[in-house]
């Protein structure tokens, strides 16, 4: 009995020496700026006064706190905008202003832009700037604009709408005829004709090339060594952890626009953490609620916002796949027969209860059988969406007769007597819990409805499965693309006959074999689709857009499953945060936090 | 000894070259661009990126540049995230994971050591039994779903240390109790057993003749000989604490190497991954070396020469 006293005394010993660790904390573990800065001594030892404020003093005199902690759940990959690979970088961080920003109803509304001209002939754009300068009092100039136009705006799928475009991103991107600097505010972009998805909208930012050529490989790498033109500064980033802002003073619309004058953001990418953090009182908001949690914060207290993407199943019907060593080489008569079969595409996404799938796996997300997003602008007030509706499309909740009837036809005219006769179908994904889970869900919805059993899923690393979806290497994809507000018809080009997701590897430009087609070759969708670029009557123009998806929904080589979202939750006393468009920013814009 | 330290470090950097030329050419191997990751079907700027970075030369010539590079410790610059070098990525992050895994290290270690020799030394009793319970439920329960159960309970319930962060050392008690449990557990059975075996040696009934005290046998005698064995793993076991702990860096945002090391891999960023793994390579090579140095100080019969 006396040793066993023993036992609760060591615990006793340990909770005695935890206590003391937390000694003085106990009624405030709300992390700090001065805290964070001082401690860590900050990336690359760059933190600066903001951080030095202390909670008290963060406090307004009205009965308003200056200061919010948000908790996100991505954080920058880099601060140099020309070579980041993420579009998280470029603006949501509060640390670059732009030409012109997206609101926070998805709008572009004019940042550094003071007036924007066009020519009457619809190809030359000239743009006026505000006087502007970035924190270490360098001038913001238009040709900081050509420099990261020409630097980084320029794509494979952009510019060849450029005048000389082509030619400076083959070439090497040193200069752009079409795209000049007429003096330190003039901006002028030449386009090669008029088209219709080109309206001036430019989200770009100023990048200034000497300071970039000054700090050479090191530009971006830490707080130190950026130029901030946005309405914050960053003083500290400690990856993995935190990310400390103050307000930029020189940022032109620094007091209309932003009323705080601390951002402390907070990482974390484990879900339960999140979650731990908001309910311990750490933070005022949580900016990304992983669905797998969203139930602990409440589905009702949080608020749904659109992600900008959507998820669908792409069927490879070229038959090839491209080796590096052997080039294209065939996937096999007999599943390419099957993918090619337009009843058997049909059996597998009428099966599919995508309803079921989005409420189970992704509640944030919105069943969809669209490809464009929902909250685009019909020719009125009703949403382009319901404007034109698509019709003969499958039911979001599935439908199973009808996909055991497509089956029944495909078995037929591919002379199978049973669906066990079928050859192996690989079903390629991302090795991540979203996509692997989506993906058993479907082949088990496939198995279950259509009784089919002999389609694997093939998890491979994000790496592996890009390239593995650039060669064409799958039968079935789960494809993710982006949705452009801005430029819907992109999103139909794409399906083109040598379109980037018909032809990932520029087959059909590169000179392939004959028997190599597109995914989805359609001369007649191929004339729609650039007719629409051309076509700037608005209602007529909106109406062969609803055509051409039509078109492409009816050859069932790309099925819709979901429009992405997210879900974000802020404490009461935090007003006005409208959580942002994933590429957007300003979610800040006009939001007061209250003493607390 | 000089003579011996002089061999081990020739050994030591026989050790690093080969292992960071294996890794090197291994890591070629994997599939995919690094410059694919955001924009998938931008293949030309993959390639202007892969040109700018040299990653189109020969191989034998990369090779050749990383050993120049490697000769003067310099690791590059990261491939995913631009502009940050991986020299600099471990001078800041490499101190928060050894300030991490030192703090797990002096509260595991001895804990399991001294649970383990009081286990021994009360064999069958309560104390026996809640260790070797405490013992299999830490190894049992992954670290994941123990930091979960430490941030509702220390942070939302109790509201005694912070779920999340790096700033003071209140924010380092959960983060270093998550990952000293194990030490504790692992420790805390292998003492015991230890115990137990050295226990029943000629040389403790032999003392116990000569009339030493109980507590003088187990600390100058059983001890001792039962730390023995233990050193040997504990320089592997310092080394891997020392690259972090991926889950529990992740889960309390500890600014830490460990997510370099599982984000190197799957972004393809080649230098940083040979950066760490070079790194990597010397602090295991240098903790061993430690512990071969211990074994003189705990042993006297081992001979350095």
């Amino acid at each position: 009995m006396k040793k066993m006293k023993r036992l609760p005394a060591l615990f006793l010993c340990l909770a005695v020496l935890m206590a003391t660790a937390a000694c003085g904390t106990t009624t405030d573990v709300r992390p700090d700026a001065s805290e964070n800065a001082g401690e860590t001594g900050g990336a690359a030892g760059t933190t600066a006064a903001a951080g030095e404020s202390t909670p008290a003093e963060s406090k307004g005199e009205t009965g308003t706190s200056d200061t919010i902690n948000l908790m996100i759940s991505a954080e920058p990959v880099t601060l140099n905008v020309l070579e980041s690979q993420s579009n998280l970088d470029e603006y949501v961080f509060y640390l670059t202003s732009a030409m012109l920003y997206r609101s926070v109803d998805t709008e572009l509304v004019p940042e550094l832009c003071d007036t924007m001209e066009v020519s009457e002939d619809g190809t030359t754009y000239t743009y006026t700037l505000k006087e502007a300068k970035y924190s270490d009092g360098t001038a913001v100039t238009a040709a900081d604009f050509v420099y990261y136009m020409v630097k980084r705006y320029l794509t494979s799928e952009n510019c060849s709408r450029f005048v000389g475009g082509a030619d400076t991103y083959n070439g090497g991107l040193e200069t752009c005829e079409g795209i000049y600097a007429e003096d330190d505010r003039t901006f002028v972009v030449k386009l090669v004709e008029p088209i219709t998805t080109f309206d001036g909208k430019l989200e770009i930012y100023p990048v200034n090339q000497a300071y970039v050529e000054g700090k050479g490989d090191s530009y971006g790498g830490t707080p130190a060594d950026l130029q901030y033109s946005g309405p914050y500064i960053l003083d500290d980033w400690t990856v993995g952890t935190s990310l400390t802002l103050h307000k930029n003073p020189d940022y032109i619309s620094a007091a209309e626009l932003f009323p705080l004058e601390h951002v402390n953001l907070y990482y974390s990418g484990d879900a339960s953490s999140l979650y731990s953090r908001y309910a311990g009182g750490d933070v005022d908001a949580v900016v990304s609620i992983n669905d797998t949690v969203v139930e602990a914060f409440g589905v009702d207290n949080c608020y749904r916002y659109s992600s900008g993407n959507m998820y669908g199943i792409e069927f490879n019907t070229t038959g090839f796949t491209y080796t590096e060593g052997d080039g294209f080489v065939s996937r096999g008569e007999e599943v390419t027969a099957l993918m090619q079969n337009e009843n058997f595409r049909k059996a597998l996404c009428f099966a599919l209860d995508r309803e079921a799938i989005c409420g189970a796996i992704s509640p944030s997300a919105l069943p969809t059988n669209r490809y464009v997003d929902s909250g685009i602008k019909g020719t009125g007030e009703t949403p382009y969406v319901e404007e034109f509706a698509l019709t003969d499309v499958a039911p979001l909740s599935g439908d199973a007769e009808a996909a055991k009837e497509y089956l029944a036809k495909a078995l037929e005219e591919l002379g199978y007597g049973d669906v066990s006769e079928l050859p192996a179908i690989r079903f390629l994904t991302f090795e991540n819990i979203q996509q692997k889970t989506m993906a058993e869900t479907f082949v088990s919805q496939w198995k279950e409805i259509l009784g089919i059993e002999n389609i694997e899923i093939n998890l491979q690393p994000i790496q592996s499965a890009i390239m593995s979806m650039v060669y064409m290497d799958y039968d079935l994809y789960l494809q993710q693309l982006e949705l452009n507000p801005d430029n819907m018809v992109d999103m139909l080009a794409y399906w083109e006959t040598a379109g980037t997701v018909s032809d990932p590897a520029g087959f059909q430009a590169g000179g392939a074999p004959a028997q190599v087609a597109s995914m989805h070759a359609d001369a007649e969708f191929d004339a729609l689709v650039e007719s629409i670029y051309r076509n700037f009557d608005d209602a007529s123009r909106l109406a062969d857009m609803a055509k051409a998806e039509q078109m492409l929904y009816s050859a069932y080589v790309y099925f819709p499953i979901q429009a992405g979202g997210g879900y974000a939750i802020t404490q009461d006393y935090v007003h006005d945060f409208v959580n942002p468009h994933v590429e957007g920013g300003y979610g800040l814009a006009h939001t007061t936090v209250d003493a607390h | 000894m000089a003579k011996y330290i002089c061999k081990r470090l020739l050994i030591s950097l026989a050790t690093i070259w080969l292992i960071a030329t294996a890794c090197f050419f291994l890591i070629r191997l994997l599939p995919g661009n690094p410059f694919l990751v955001a924009n998938p079907l931008d293949m030309t700027n993959a390639e202007r990126l892969m040109d700018y970075y040299g990653l189109n030369d020969p191989l034998w010539e990369q090779y050749l540049r990383f050993l120049g590079n490697l000769a003067h410790l310099d690791f590059g610059y990261s491939l995913a995230h631009a502009g940050r070098s991986v020299n600099e990525v471990i001078a800041l992050y490499f101190p928060v994971t050894a300030q991490l895994a030192i703090q797990a290290m002096l509260f595991g270690i001895p804990t399991g050591i001294l649970l383990g020799i009081l286990s021994s030394y009360r064999r069958g009793s309560g104390l026996d039994v809640s260790a070797q319970m405490l013992t299999i439920l830490t190894t049992a329960i992954p670290s994941y779903v123990l930091a979960a159960i430490f941030q509702l309970l220390f942070s939302v319930t109790l509201g005694w240390f912070p779920a999340g962060g790096w700033a003071s050392m209140k924010y380092t008690v959960l983060p270093t109790l998550c990952l000293s449990l194990g030490l504790v557990a692992g420790y805390c059975r292998s003492m015991r057993t230890l115990m137990l075996e050295v226990g029943q040696q000629d040389y403790l009934r032999t003392a116990k003749a000569k009339g030493l005290s109980d507590l003088r046998i187990i600390f100058f005698h059983q001890i001792r000989n039962a730390l023995l064995p233990l050193l040997t793993n504990m320089g592997l076991e310092i080394a891997g604490l020392l690259m972090g702990s991926y889950v529990i860096e992740r889960i309390f945002s500890v600014p830490g190497l460990g997510k370099y090391f599982v984000t190197s891999i799957n972004e393809l960023d080649y230098t940083m991954a040979l950066g760490l793994v070079v790194f990597q390579a010397c602090v295991v090579v240098a903790a061993n070396f430690l512990v071969d140095l211990l074994y003189g100080v705990v042993d006297p019969r081992v001979k350095l020469d």
